[in-house]
């Protein structure tokens, strides 16, 4: 082993990474090197160096983190909420769309909403075909297909649904939980206080002898 | 000393933590609060926001709990959220040198003489390691503060271990150089 291959894996014996075997070469060199000797006493003393850094002192709130904690899950039962009522409304505007076999369509300038059977066409000079034939003109396969769609968009909805009454009641459960360990903390500090000015008053007691009714300061 | 250098994971109070035990979790956020703070802290996070990032630390791990896995250590787990406050952080706010105001050094001295020379150190340290870049930084603190070893910061950091331990190198050596005047004043010292 030679000095530069000491000094690049220096860190790693210093620091215990190195396997036994390789370890004992680095020592090996080390014991017969004053130079890199003195290197690895300057990387020892700069590690001490750094453990001069100071060192923050920090105390958790947990009330404080179990009211954030109960708010950021209400917030996430709301986010679900609005999630599915969106779902579900997308999902009623598309089954009316097919009950009411609504057309609405773009035509030239034009904007033609019809239901029911398919309304006339209003007559426009050089009007484009159309991509798509309107609903009534579906046959039946297509439209047992489109309510297979619908019904399972309308299982989707119930499973949203679901799900949301699901996470909201675990959320209830949460929030009950974190009021009654809140409660559970100002009880424990209550009882802490009273103790406290009991033992104050048995030491007054014990130091000045009992206060006497009507007696001058 | 670093929680993870001692090799007190815990194991038993995650696993309650998990299993609904509310007490669990607050015996571990008294364990692991001065750990994960000394950890912000010199990760160069300003001084009178590593008790609030602290606070977020284990709010996020309070909410994650359905997600936490018992496969790997919870140290791991815990340092990784730290880690991402801590970037979190940093990309929100332009970095500003913090000071020793609400902090205690890691030694305390007889002499005043000494008590300046101490804290001129210190000082000294906390700026030094702030200069290092992210990813050096973020090894130091991981490898010399919390003791984790470099097979464990890569699974943490998604880093290989022999770019990490390049890192490591060099940061020591960047140190060194930024902390040059105090160890010629300590060699001077002796006699």
């Amino acid at each position: 082993m030679n000095c530069t291959e000491l000094r690049e894996q220096l860190p790693e014996l210093l620091y215990g990474e190195l396997s036994p075997e390789r370890a004992a070469i680095m020592q090996q060199h080390l014991a017969e090197c004053a130079a890199c000797r003195a290197e690895s006493a300057a990387v020892q003393r700069m590690r001490r160096q750094l453990d001069a850094a100071p060192t923050p002192k920090v105390h958790v709130d947990l009330p404080r983190l179990y009211r954030a904690a109960s708010s950021a899950q209400e917030a996430r039962t709301r986010h679900w909420r609005r999630l599915a009522y969106t779902a579900g409304g997308l999902a009623a505007a598309v089954f009316l769309a097919m009950i009411l076999r609504l057309e609405i369509r773009l035509d030239q300038r034009q904007i033609i909403l019809a239901w029911g059977q398919t309304a006339a066409a209003v007559p426009v000079p050089e009007r484009p075909p159309r991509a798509n034939p309107p609903l009534a003109a579906m046959d039946g396969a297509k439209l047992a297909t489109m309510e297979n769609q619908i019904h399972l968009l309308d299982e989707l909805v119930h499973a949203l649904a679901l799900d949301v009454d699901t996470r909201d009641q675990r959320q209830r459960q949460e929030i009950v939980r974190l009021a009654l360990r809140l409660q559970d903390w100002q009880r424990q500090t209550a009882s802490q206080r009273a103790a406290t000015e009991r033992d104050l008053a048995a030491l007054y007691v014990a130091q000045f002898g009992p206060k006497e009714k009507g007696a001058k300061q | 000393m670093g929680a993870a250098k001692t090799g007190r994971d815990n194991a038993a109070l995650p696993r309650s933590w998990v299993q609904g035990d509310p007490t669990a979790f607050e015996a571990l956020v008294r364990f692991w609060e001065q750990p994960v703070a000394r950890f912000l802290a010199r990760l160069a996070v300003e001084a009178d926001q590593v008790a609030d990032l602290c606070q977020e630390v284990f709010l996020r791990v309070y909410l994650a709990r359905d997600r936490y896995r018992e496969t790997g250590a919870f140290a791991t787990w815990l340092y990784r959220i730290a880690l991402n406050v801590a970037r979190d952080s940093a990309r929100r706010r332009r970095r500003t040198p913090g000071s020793l105001a609400d902090q205690e050094p890691a030694s305390s001295v007889a002499t005043a003489g000494a008590a300046s020379a101490q804290h001129e150190l210190a000082e000294a340290v906390a700026r030094a390691i702030a200069d290092l870049p992210r990813p050096m930084r973020e090894v130091l603190v991981l490898r010399h503060y919390e003791g984790m070893r470099f097979e464990a910061i890569a699974r943490l950091t998604g880093t290989p271990a022999s770019t990490l331990k390049s890192r490591f190198a060099a940061a020591l050596a960047r140190l060194r150089s930024a902390l040059q005047a105090f160890d010629d004043s300590s060699e001077e010292a002796q006699p």
